[in-house]
């Protein structure tokens, strides 16, 4: 009933070259993430470029997106946690970008592909060693060891420490990654069922029943607008969790 | 005429500021509701979400990460020292020791900072 017509959901997710022919292999992802390094710079320039006293609303926008991460930020960290602020700013808006621009026809979400939240995962994780080891020096090794345990109970449980530890960066890029792609495969999956209702019953009786998938699909787009928030939001509270112990032990 | 008029202006403004306090009152008792969990959210160090689903979530993607790590190293162990399968054995039941113990940080009561 379906030949010819099958669902690629995985499709959407392989690498395109863009720009041939200039020297380097630069994909679509790249691009994304390109244009999202440029959106957010460029969207707070604007707004703030007036710099009114009594704001307007693209003004008052930019401010409460900043005082959101800042007040998350310092509620988080402390006043010691300040200087990392720009920082949790950057992931936040360039996490939450791409999530966004994945959403749009013929985008592509770089945030879906795990070397990107890996790499994202392990910039946070290594600031937040490197951090440690400025404020607590070799004492940083100690956390490895639970305060009050038998030293007998140590070969058990300082690798079960430093297991949970290092899987911080796996969990904290795993979340963004399979969040992403369970969204994309969804929305695919729903938008393609429309095609195969049409192309199988035929367009008299399968063209009317494929507006149900399209509507399910408007409203996984919403589900999507905030699964897309909420994992940026995640990920930049978990960074600063992770820096704030790493300020404060 | 006038004197009734004020009167129905002060009635009013009275009914007004009843209306305010009262609101004023719900506002306070709202705000005392939600800042104790506000609190306590901030002091879990795993990242506090109370909703049930977030935490569904969050517990199965900590314990499949400590795992997954721990299976990485096994692996990475026993290729080295060409030992398989015995860090990979050892190394999967620890890491889901952590995994379980990833969970236990986000659900334990209680400050978790003093570990």
């Amino acid at each position: 009933m379906v030949a010819g017509h099958k669902i690629d959901a995985l499709g959407q997710f392989e690498l395109h070259e863009v720009f041939g022919g200039l020297g380097v292999y630069f994909t679509q992802s790249e691009l994304m993430m390109v244009i999202a390094a440029i959106i957010v710079p460029v969207a707070i320039y604007f707004g703030m470029r007036h710099k009114a006293v009594v704001p307007g609303r693209y003004q008052s926008a930019t401010e409460m997106c900043y005082e959101f991460i800042h007040g998350m930020a310092i509620g988080t960290m402390g006043a010691k946690g300040k200087g990392f602020f720009p920082f949790i700013f950057a992931l936040f808006f360039f996490i939450l970008t791409g999530n966004y621009l994945g959403l749009l026809p013929f985008s592509f979400a770089f945030t879906s592909h795990i070397v990107v939240t890996v790499t994202l995962a392990l910039m946070v994780f290594v600031l937040s060693i490197l951090v440690s080891l400025k404020n607590q020096g070799l004492k940083f090794f100690a956390h490895f060891m639970p305060a009050g345990a038998p030293i007998a109970m140590a070969p058990l449980l300082v690798p079960i420490e430093i297991l949970s530890y290092l899987s911080r960066p796996i969990s904290l890029s795993i979340r963004l990654f399979a969040n992403m792609v369970a969204g994309h495969v969804m929305l695919e999956m729903f938008a393609g069922f429309t095609i195969l209702l049409a192309t199988g019953l035929g367009l008299a009786l399968g063209g009317p029943l494929g507006i149900l998938p399209i509507l399910l699909n408007m409203a996984l787009t919403a589900l999507e607008l905030l699964v897309g928030a909420l994992q940026a939001y995640v990920f930049a509270i978990l960074t600063c969790m992770y820096l704030q112990e790493a300020i404060e032990h | 005429m006038d004197l009734k008029k004020e009167e129905g202006v002060s009635l009013e403004e009275d009914a007004k500021k009843k209306q305010l306090d009262s609101f004023d009152k719900k506002l306070q008792d709202f705000e005392s509701r939600l800042n104790p969990s506000k609190k306590h959210n901030h002091s879990q160090s795993f990242g506090g979400d109370n909703d049930l689903w977030k935490f569904v979530l969050r517990s199965g993607v900590e314990l499949f990460s400590a795992f997954l790590v721990g299976i990485m190293i096994g692996y990475g162990l026993d290729y080295w020292l060409s030992t398989r399968p015995l860090f990979i054995v050892i190394f999967s039941f620890l890491g889901m020791g952590a995994g379980v113990l990833n969970v236990w940080r986000i659900v334990k009561p209680g400050d978790i900072k003093s570990k």
